[in-house]
């Protein structure tokens, strides 16, 4: 039941994007498309998943003082693989995400993460916490994604074989949804819709 | 002191282990991501060269060397396998129809052919030109020699002959032009094999060449006057030498004409012009040239498809404006020399100046009138005796060549005594039937009450001809007639 709670905490009530507001950089400039967002997501899970795991397991060989370095070299490590592995065998992934894929490294939802739980849980939890904070993260960037893409550039899936053209040729795609500035009001519309949500069920209960 | 060791040596071990992973991912990674690289950037390459792991360019003196002779040259590659160089990859370009063609010609280094080549960017006309990318076209090239000067035919036999396109006869020319250029720098500078020495021939020394190849046997050409040798074999009069020009669809052709003193032709050489290559510029080759040998100094030359009349030289196909340019020179050259050498009963061509052109026109346009005075820039008045016959009134209108100057002539009762149009750069044979009185004369009685306008057969009052295939000139000649029509209906 406990690592229930640790995998929601990560996916609605600390979720990364919507209640902490962290690793905003990526976001922003990432998520034009759903693809987009998506691929980041998944990015971003697996270099949490794999940093959670080793920290937790280092928790208690990484001297206090020097864990942050640790922590960074650690992140890095993840981030330089996942950067070769998608290079060598998922190009269009790697050319999409361009330079926010090695600026993982210090996106701080990961680096939070390590410090906040993964330096003080066993693994299990850690494994659970890596993975619920990964698609909490992923699941904000997919739809901000879908939603700048469909008022930005009038698809769905757009960059993949089921492209969708939801208002047929004549739309004029309203470019400020691209821009960062339309994904600044999208990610304000968001969280105010999101909180909406969650204060109506916690009034439930 | 001790903890600073034990923390150093910590994060030591941290990043040593990190980078020992690291290390074995990319000794995983690498080679996959640097083949594909090397397929992005040598995919064409890899097509003619599979069995090559490595393009090197060569040393830049090397290549500076040869673009020394061969400007178009971009590029040269040395093609490796296992270290040892197996061939070379020389990208170049030629003219096409829509600009530079780019092309990149792999050369065998074990036997001297070509491995293939690959069309770079280019602009030629879509489902026509853009051919040449095709796989049917590129690769008739495949395996042909380096050591001859390949040709474009329509069905490629021989070793030294590769597809011509039919219908993108320049697009292919320029794909030709590129290889051979190509294989010559190749020849030059990467083998052994004897090759005649590039000859840079000064504009004079070729004038000369061509000016002996007339008379070979004369040994002396002596100047009598302006653009007319005298050619002696020991003091013997052979014949003339006479230089004409005439406008091709390039520009100026220099023709240069031989005449026997038995008043037949020795022959003819077309000098240095901008004619189109590969088409225009067959008025160089022996196979027109020699057709005018032993024909007749009369004058009355003309091209035909299969000449068979003493008076019948060869049209080359597709390069008609260029072929009548040459043949008019020759006439011209023959016409002074019957001025001036036989006592043929013959006029003079003479050129007009620009002032008896238009003197000439105006007269034709009022051919009673005896004085024409200027009302102002544009606008003329045209007198019989003190009274006035008419308006002259010359506009102009952009055509498809550049500006068209159109005279027009209307009576003082309003109606049009006929157009004429001046000096223009319309297309030639096809634009410039706008100056021919088929078309001009459709404008003669038209009144000036209504716009007029263009059709393929006029009937109206207001309609006058469409030339087919010269829209845009016939459009630009009835715009400049109505503005014209304006200003006259402004003069009263």
């Amino acid at each position: 039941m406990k690592l229930f709670k640790i995998f929601k905490n990560g996916i609605i009530d600390e979720n990364p994007v919507l209640v902490q507001l962290v690793g905003l950089c990526s976001v922003l400039a990432v998520t034009t498309t759903a693809l987009n967002g998506l691929s980041m997501g998944l990015a971003v899970t697996a270099v949490l998943l794999g940093s959670n795991i080793v920290i937790s397991l280092l928790r208690n060989v990484i001297p206090d003082k020097i864990r942050i370095p640790a922590f960074i070299v650690v992140i890095a490590t993840f981030v330089t693989l996942l950067e070769m592995f998608l290079n060598a065998y998922l190009v269009s992934v790697y050319r999409a995400l361009g330079i926010f894929l090695p600026l993982i490294v210090v996106n701080c939802t990961i680096l939070a993460r390590a410090e906040s739980f993964a330096s003080k849980n066993k693994l299990v939890p850690s494994i659970v916490d890596g993975l619920g904070m990964g698609l909490g993260f992923a699941f904000a960037v997919t739809v901000l994604g879908a939603v700048r893409e469909l008022f930005g550039s009038g698809t769905i899936l757009g960059g993949t074989d089921f492209v969708i053209n939801v208002f047929g040729d004549a739309y004029q795609p309203a470019g400020v949804f691209v821009a960062p500035a339309g994904a600044f009001i999208l990610l304000g519309i968001f969280i105010a819709v999101f909180n909406v949500v969650i204060n109506r069920k916690k009034a439930k209960n | 002191m001790k903890e600073t060791i034990k923390l150093g040596v910590t994060l030591l071990i941290i990043a040593a282990v990190a980078a020992g992973i690291l290390a074995y991912s990319n000794s995983i990674t690498g080679p996959i991501i640097a083949e594909r690289e090397k397929e992005e950037r040598y995919g064409a390459l890899l097509n003619i060269f599979p069995d090559a792991d490595e393009f090197v360019e060569i040393e830049e003196d090397k290549l500076a060397e040869v673009q020394e002779t061969h400007s178009n040259i971009t590029e040269i590659l040395e093609v490796k396998s296992g270290g040892s160089i197996i061939g070379y990859a020389i990208s170049n370009f030629a003219g096409g129809y829509g600009g530079d063609v780019n092309v990149v010609t792999g050369i065998n280094a074990t036997d001297n052919t070509i491995a293939g080549i690959s069309i770079g960017s280019h602009s030629e006309t879509p489902d026509l030109g853009d051919k040449i990318e095709d796989p049917s076209f590129t690769d008739t090239y495949k395996g042909k020699p380096t050591t001859e000067k390949l040709v474009a035919v329509g069905s490629p036999s021989a070793a030294n002959e590769v597809q011509q396109i039919s219908g993108a006869t320049i697009s292919s020319f320029a794909v030709l032009t590129a290889v051979n250029d190509a294989n010559d720098a190749y020849l030059r500078y990467f083998t052994d094999i004897e090759v005649a020495p590039i000859v840079e021939e000064t504009e004079e020394e070729k004038q000369e060449r061509l000016i002996s190849e007339l008379f070979p046997e004369a040994d002396e050409f002596t100047e009598i006057e302006e653009n007319i040798l005298e050619a002696k074999s020991g003091g013997n009069l052979l014949g003339y030498v006479i230089m004409t020009t005439s406008k091709g669809y390039g520009g100026e052709v220099p023709v240069l004409t031989g005449i026997n003193v038995d008043g037949t032709l020795s022959g003819i050489r077309v000098g240095t012009n901008s004619e189109t290559p590969g088409l225009g510029t067959k008025i160089e080759e022996a196979a027109f040239t020699d057709t005018f040998a032993g024909k007749a100094a009369t004058g009355d030359l003309k091209a035909v498809a299969s000449p068979s009349a003493e008076n019948e030289v060869q049209m080359i196909s597709g390069a008609t404006v260029s072929t009548e340019a040459a043949v008019k020179a020759v006439n011209e050259a023959i016409n002074i020399y019957q001025v001036k050498f036989t006592d043929a009963d013959v006029e003079p061509i003479v050129e007009e100046t620009e002032e008896e052109k238009q003197a000439k026109l105006l007269g034709e346009l009022f051919p009673d009138a005896d004085e024409f005075t200027e009302v102002n820039e544009n606008v003329k008045e045209a007198k019989a005796g003190g009274e006035l016959l008419g308006y002259i009134i010359s506009t102009s209108s952009k055509g498809y060549g550049g500006d068209v100057p159109v005279l027009t002539g209307v009576s003082t009762d309003g109606k049009l005594t006929g157009i004429r149009v001046g000096e223009n750069s319309e297309t030639p044979g096809l634009g410039t039937k706008i100056e021919e009185a088929e078309f001009t004369d459709t404008f003669v009685g038209k009144g000036t009450d209504s716009e007029l306008k263009a059709v393929a057969s006029p009937s109206a009052e207001d309609e006058v001809l469409m030339i087919s295939g010269a829209t845009v000139s016939t459009k630009a000649v009835v715009k400049a007639v109505n503005e014209a029509i304006e200003i006259f209906g402004s003069l009263n």
